[in-house]
């Protein structure tokens, strides 16, 4: 992958969002902090009066720690030789840096008050702060990356009038350990809150969605990719549910690349500005165009062989 | 793993798909307990009578390679790869004894075609 060298403004642009982050987090605190009881309102129901109390520092040294991160993350970034899955880990810890700083600094604001409120209204002020510290370094760092090579792949020969099929395996055990470990997070959340005397619906619903995103990235967790006469598919492979399906007269093209979840718009079932795509690690991936201008990426082993087999069955189509 | 089926081919469908699951095992693309395609799905595949592709199946679950069990598919068994790795440990001695002998590739190959 060629990626050009990385200009001061893509730098700065990098790195400024982390950096008056962390400035305005200590700014805060030195300006704000020495005043702070030592008990705050942290909580707040949705009329904006005041129902949970502690004491600011824990929050602001989660704030001040994530802020270090994402800052350290960005001045790292140079060494990432793949620009995209680099944007992605910036982005997640900005926005991560964003919700915290803002939300510490505006704890510490409405605090000076003796009764302190906070209405829904002003935890939007969160929004913008976090959209913009997560699209600069985003959009700099894409514009730095470099095209992604895609193969093409001289079509399998084949006899005329001969079948072929092809089959292959893809998932992560990742996944199957992250699904596994949110599948019971949610089941253990749902339960104790059941049964502990002041049961809220709140956490029920928690441990619901924890409990269905679990589920979910169980699904994605071994896959079974097939190329045949009738097209592409992939398919959970314990639960047979179909993840994506491409009717062979759909495919304009095939090919394969050397996948780096960035470019996909990271791990899992992925929806970006290339298409749909089930990424479950770095490395080969089956690439299909669509008739309608979209794409589909699986990366699979054997992708190579995939692409030419499915070229082999365009080739069989047109003929 | 790759399965391509010719009509046109002396050997029978049922062999051609057995001799490519044969090969797919051999190659380690097709591991111990990993299960096979159903055989409605390969026969969908390969545009092949489903009973096709279940008498492939059937050769290789005789020679050990697969079990067959109502409601669960096919699935691979040790065994299978327990002989094949046998077979190309003898293949790898086959070609050192070849090489120390000096006979080329070729000439080897007609040996083998001309053995049976």
């Amino acid at each position: 992958m060629t990626t050009r060298p990385m200009s001061r403004a893509t730098r700065t642009a990098v790195t400024a969002p982390a950096a008056v982050l962390l400035l305005a987090l200590l700014v805060a605190a030195v300006a704000l902090g020495p005043e702070l009881p030592a008990r705050i309102a942290q909580h707040f129901d949705a009329a904006g009066t005041a129902n949970g109390w502690g004491s600011p520092w824990p929050v602001f040294g989660g704030a001040l720690a994530t802020a270090v991160v994402a800052l350290g993350v960005a001045l790292a970034v140079p060494r990432f030789p793949d620009r995209r899955t680099a944007a992605m880990v910036v982005l997640v810890t900005e926005l991560l840096a964003s919700v915290l700083v803002v939300t510490w600094i505006l704890l510490a604001v409405v605090n000076r008050s003796a009764e302190p409120t906070l209405p829904v209204a002003a935890t939007l002020v969160i929004v913008p702060v976090a959209v913009v510290a997560g699209a600069v370094p985003l959009v700099a760092l894409w514009r730095t990356a470099g095209p992604v090579p895609r193969r093409a792949v001289a079509p399998l020969a084949v006899p005329p009038g001969a079948r072929v099929a092809w089959r292959g395996r893809a998932g992560s055990r990742w996944f199957a350990v992250l699904g596994v470990l949110l599948t019971v997070i949610g089941v253990v959340a749902a339960v104790m809150v059941g049964v502990g005397a002041d049961a809220t619906g709140t956490a029920v619903v928690t441990g619901g969605v924890s409990v269905f995103v679990g589920l979910t990235v169980l699904v994605l967790a071994r896959v079974e990719v097939t190329v045949d006469r009738r097209g592409l598919r992939v398919t959970s492979a314990v639960t047979r549910l179909p993840l994506m399906r491409v009717p062979l007269d759909q495919v304009r093209s095939c090919g394969w690349e050397d996948v780096s979840p960035g470019q996909w718009g990271g791990w899992g079932y992925r929806f970006s500005g290339r298409g749909v795509a089930y990424v479950s690690r770095s490395g080969p991936g089956l690439v299909v165009e669509t008739v309608g201008g979209g794409a589909r990426l699986v990366t699979v082993d054997g992708a190579a062989e995939a692409a030419a087999t499915l070229g082999a069955l365009l080739e069989a189509r047109a003929a | 793993m790759l399965i391509t089926v010719d009509p046109a081919a002396r050997a029978s469908l049922a062999e051609q798909i057995a001799a490519q699951v044969r090969t797919a095992i051999a190659r380690g693309e097709l591991r111990e307990g990993e299960k096979l395609p159903s055989a409605r799905d390969l026969a969908a595949a390969v545009d092949v009578n489903m009973h096709t592709v279940l008498r492939a199946y059937a050769r290789l679950q005789e020679d050990g390679l697969i079990e067959l069990r109502r409601g669960r598919g096919a699935t691979v068994l040790r065994s299978g790869n327990a002989s094949f790795d046998q077979l190309r440990s003898l293949v790898g001695e086959l070609r050192d004894q070849a090489e120390a002998l000096g006979v080329p590739l070729d000439d080897l190959f007609t040996m083998i075609k001309g053995a049976r």
